[in-house]
């Protein structure tokens, strides 16, 4: 037995010999008893020590089992402690000259004397040199500490060189036992997920305090995040046991989430866009959230007044001898008879260089009264100035103590009934309310062609109340948009804590909110919180008790990141608008193209009636004639009788109303006869434009007639034939009917059918040809201008539509956004 | 650091055991032993069915629960008889099927484990940490703090030298002795 080594048998048991020394130790055994009673001895004993170790597993569940329970039963708060303590002796400063000359002989032996002094005994110190800037640094079991500049404090000051820093960490249990740390809390035991030490020395070993104003950032690694995990303090007793005292709760990292899976949209938006069946893709409501980022004008205009505007006509000025007329022109200019009139307008602010109270006004007329047309083709009367697109009119602000005037006035058409005043005024005082002072010269003409009166002028007032509006405050969709990708996966941003956040950011409708969040994307959130509550925003001081803490504060990323999201909003802001600028343009386009239309519609409709008026007068003329037994040609330059022939055709034609003309020579009588003719659409309603076309079987012409409270009533010539056709135009296109050959009646309720667009063509073009007459007037225009017409009612019901729904959801998006209707005033 | 698969269900098996502690103790109670040693015993229990699980040709015929309170009368009524005490109640005859021989030898190894604990802390530790969960020297040395690999191999060969002393004395006193683990 002698011969054998005892670490033999032990390496045998161990299965640690090789083939070889195996087979002889075998052998060996087999022959010599002693050695077989010391290896099932040795073998007892190991299995001795195992079963040790498993007994001291069991011990370790009896412990947590009575641990939990106590804690349990008691109620005690389970807590548990990461330590940044300022525990330790303070270091007798040392006198840098009577240490060694040589600078890593001084760091050695000083940091020695640290660990002597350190917050935690016998615990093995760890030390990082800082040079005063912000830095961030790993411990060796990954603790991370990121202390920025002015974190230190010496003396109550300040210290911004270098300084060392010590730290102790004890976070598995076997460090925690062997330095002797307890985890009691007065009488209370505590479960810990570690112990730390922290200490700060100048370069001299003066002690540093941690500045509470910035504080060092601790970022511990953790198997399991613990609710109630908190933060307490150590104190030192004379016996060197510390005791936890002063618990606070712990930060709690955020775990970031790809960025696909959080919604930053505002609050509704998409419930609204499922309410209305808009498309679901993120591309869609992406694109049509950003299409509401409009910041540019906001920064431009500070604020704007509404003009409430009563414009008021000077009776005096119209004098007595135009007294008669002022019925007409109330009727005419849409003024009530209080001769007032209603304008809507506003005054927009744009503050300039200097900071002057220039502002847009901007008036919208009506000029049209129902039943009568003020666009007649007129000639100005030479004495009157001109300085707006209608001829008839002079238009000018009156000076006043009030205002100045800066640019010179615009006006222009926005449709057939309402046209906007445009000028610059540079305010004295913008708080109180003012009259503006408009000057109006009228020319009203009737009869075509043939001025009847002018009146001469006419004073409006307009009344600017100024109420101030505060610019609408939005979080631009821009700045979400823009953050809202995967470029800032792994971020502050990208968790579920911030989604909550940007939830309530988009209720402030204050971006300063959110820009503290964008901006600081290295900082813990509580502290973000804390900015957002000292904004005013009490709301985030819920936020801020969470005790979120950084996201990746150390990422050598987040400095690029700040600068991708400022171009990310520029550009994003840009699209926006350059969309917008793009859709108006088409919008403009479009409204020129109708516009031409229309006015080529009605310098033809001119020239038709004009025509038709000759014509009919002419064939009624004939037509007397010959009852009368005379040929036209000759009455028509002859006598005076001839001459009132002429004039009572012309009345009857133009009134259209039956006449009997007795030629006061021979007695003979001749007759016009107009036959009342009316008829009705049923459900007119459905056809927001509707017209009916009379194709005369004896006039090269034909008429166009429009419905006059919902009734058709046109007399027709009981000498001449009528082909009848109505037009009803809607949005999905055209609606028909047609009655020939008729001179008289009342149709009553006639119903339309839908057709199509070359169904309508080929029906009219056969009307009119129908006819049998060869100069028959053409009607290829008229049919297109109808195409038009129908093609822009579209557009336009779109563009409502579209106007709507923006609307509702600018509401939406926008939490603060207040319409603003007369209402308010 | 070898908590493998098995490890984590044996865990969770002995959290399930324990959670029933106030049984085996209103249990052990009833014999007229008290909660100090109703816990050790208790414990020592578990411990042999532990162990007895890790033997592949042992086959568990009732609940662990019952296994394990089973075990407990029987080291019970040992220690009752040892210490001259009359048991207040008999085995079963299921119960005295478990003392054999295997139980025998585990009562023997109870005896180099208290001649164990005569070793220093950090000596424990490296033999179980070694023999009981295979640890590599390595890992031992930063645990228990030794300088590197082969000051570790050194302490765990005084540590062994020591252990044998402790236990030959240890089993070659008499059977009287009481342990307390």
């Amino acid at each position: 037995m002698n011969s054998i080594d005892p670490n033999l048998i032990n390496r045998y048991l161990s299965n640690d010999l090789t083939q070889e020394e195996k087979i002889e130790f075998e052998k060996e055994l087999n022959q010599n008893p002693s050695l077989q009673k010391e290896v099932e001895f040795q073998k007892e004993m190991l299995e001795g020590i195992k079963r040790a170790s498993t007994r001291n597993k069991i011990k370790q569940t009896g412990k947590t089992y009575h641990f939990n329970k106590k804690i349990t039963t008691a109620g005690i708060i389970l807590a548990t402690i990461l330590v940044a303590s300022l525990i330790g002796y303070i270091i007798n400063s040392t006198n840098p000259e009577s240490t060694n000359d040589s600078e890593s002989e001084t760091q050695k032996s000083f940091t020695e004397i640290l660990e002597q002094s350190a917050p935690i005994d016998n615990l093995a110190s760890e030390f990082f040199v800082l040079n005063g800037k912000d830095s961030v640094v790993l411990s060796k079991s990954g603790v991370l500490l990121s202390i920025p500049e002015n974190a230190f404090l010496l003396n109550g000051k300040p210290f911004k060189e270098k300084a060392i820093v010590q730290w102790q960490e004890a976070i598995d249990g076997a460090t925690i036992v062997k330095s002797g740390l307890s985890t009691m809390a007065d009488d209370r035991l505590l479960e810990t997920q570690g112990m730390f030490g922290f200490q700060a020395y100048t370069e001299k070993g003066e002690k540093l305090t941690v500045n509470p104003a910035v504080g060092v950032y601790v970022q511990a690694p953790v198997n399991e995040y613990k609710k109630d995990m908190q933060l307490f303090s150590g104190e030192k007793s004379e016996n060197g046991i510390i005791n936890w005292v002063n618990p606070k709760p712990l930060m709690k990292i955020p775990i970031p989430v790809d960025m696909k899976e959080l919604n930053f949209y505002p609050k509704g938006y998409e419930a609204k866009l499922d309410e209305l069946k808009k498309p679901k893709t993120k591309e869609y409501r992406d694109s049509l959230y950003l299409s509401f980022d409009e910041r540019k004008k906001r920064n431009i205009f500070s604020d704007s007044m509404i003009v409430v505007a009563e414009s008021k006509l000077d009776s005096n000025v119209l004098g007595s001898k135009n007294e008669r007329y002022i019925a007409e022109i109330n009727d005419i200019l849409g003024f009530q008879n209080d001769l007032t009139k209603k304008i809507n307008g506003n005054i927009e602010f744009i503050l300039d260089k200097n900071q002057q109270n220039i502002g847009l006004l901007r008036l919208t007329m009506n000029v049209q009264h129902e039943g009568y047309t003020f666009e007649p083709n007129v000639k100005l009367p030479i004495d009157f100035k001109v300085n707006s697109q209608f001829e008839y009119e002079e238009l000018a602000l009156e000076k006043s103590n009030n205002y100045s005037v800066v640019s010179e006035l615009e006006t222009k058409s926005e449709s057939n009934y309402s046209r906007v005043i445009k000028q610059f005024i540079n305010l004295k005082e913008r708080k109180k309310p003012f009259t503006i002072t408009f000057k109006y010269k009228y020319a009203y003409y009737t009869e075509i062609g043939v001025r009847r009166k002018i009146i001469e002028i006419v004073k409006s007032q307009i009344i600017i109340k100024p109420i101030n509006i505060e610019p609408i405050k939005t979080i631009p969709p821009s700045k979400v948009l823009a953050f809202w990708q995967p470029k800032f996966n792994n971020t502050l941003l990208s968790t579920r804590e911030f989604e909550r956040r940007m939830a309530t950011i988009h209720t402030t409708c204050d971006e300063k909110v959110l820009d503290l969040y964008t901006s600081n994307l290295s900082k813990p959130m509580m502290e973000i919180d804390e900015m957002a509550v000292s904004l005013g925003y009490k709301q985030f001081s819920k936020y801020a008790k969470e005790q979120i803490g950084a996201v990746n504060p150390n990422s050598p990323h987040l400095k690029g990141l700040q600068n991708f999201y400022t171009d990310a909003v520029k550009k994003l802001a840009e699209e926006a608008q350059n969309n917008r600028k793009k859709i108006r343009e088409l919008e403009q386009k479009w409204n020129q193209e109708i516009s031409e239309e229309r006015n080529k519609e009605k310098d033809r409709t001119n020239k038709r009636e004009a025509t038709n008026l000759t014509e009919e007068y002419n064939f009624n003329l004939k037509n007397v004639c010959k009852q009368l037994g005379k040929t036209v040609g000759f009455q028509i330059h002859g006598g005076g009788t001839i001459f009132n022939i002429d004039k009572y055709v012309m009345d009857a034609t133009v009134s259209r109303t039956s006449t009997t003309i007795v030629d006061p020579e021979t007695g003979k009588t001749a007759e016009i006869v107009y036959n009342p003719f009316s008829f009705t659409v049923k459900e007119d309603k459905n056809y927001p434009k509707l017209y009916a076309y009379l194709f005369p079987s004896e006039l090269n012409s034909y008429q166009r007639i429009s419905p006059k409270k919902g009734t058709f009533d046109y007399p027709l010539n009981n000498d001449i034939q009528y082909d009848v056709c109505i037009v009803g135009i809607a949005d999905d296109g055209y609606y028909y009917q047609e009655v020939k050959g008729i001179n008289k009646g009342d149709l009553g309720e006639l119903s339309l059918n839908k057709i199509t667009e070359s169904e309508l063509d080929h029906k009219i073009n056969t009307l009119n040809e129908a006819r049998g007459i060869v100069n028959r007037m053409s009607i290829t225009d008229e049919l297109s201008w109808l195409i038009n017409e129908q093609k822009n009612y579209v557009v336009q019901k779109r563009r409502k539509e579209e106007a709507a729904f923006r609307n509702i959801i600018k509401k939406v998006i926008f939490p603060c956004f207040v319409e603003l209707s007369e209402s308010t005033f | 650091m070898s908590t493998n698969l098995k490890d984590k269900g044996l865990e969770a098996e002995l959290k399930m055991l324990y959670k029933k502690w106030p049984d085996f103790k209103r249990f052990l109670k009833t014999f007229g032993c008290d909660s100090i040693d109703a816990e050790d015993i208790f414990q020592e229990a578990l411990l042999i069915y532990i162990r007895k699980k890790e033997d592949e040709s042992f086959i568990l015929k009732v609940e662990p629960f019952h296994y394990v309170k089973s075990t407990c009368k029987l080291l019970w009524y040992n220690e009752a008889r040892k210490q001259n005490k009359l048991p207040k109640t008999e085995l079963t005859t299921e119960e005295s099927e478990l003392d054999d021989d295997w139980f025998q030898k585990e009562m023997k190894l109870r005896k180099i484990e208290f001649a164990l604990t005569q070793l220093g802390k950090q000596c424990q530790e490296i033999l179980q940490l070694f023999y009981g969960l295979s640890w590599k020297m390595i890992d031992i040395a930063k645990k228990v703090g030794l300088r590197n690999e082969k000051v570790a191999k050194a302490q765990k060969y005084r540590c062994l030298q020591k252990a044998k002393e402790f236990t030959e004395l240890e089993l070659n006193r008499s059977e009287e002795t009481n342990y307390s683990l």
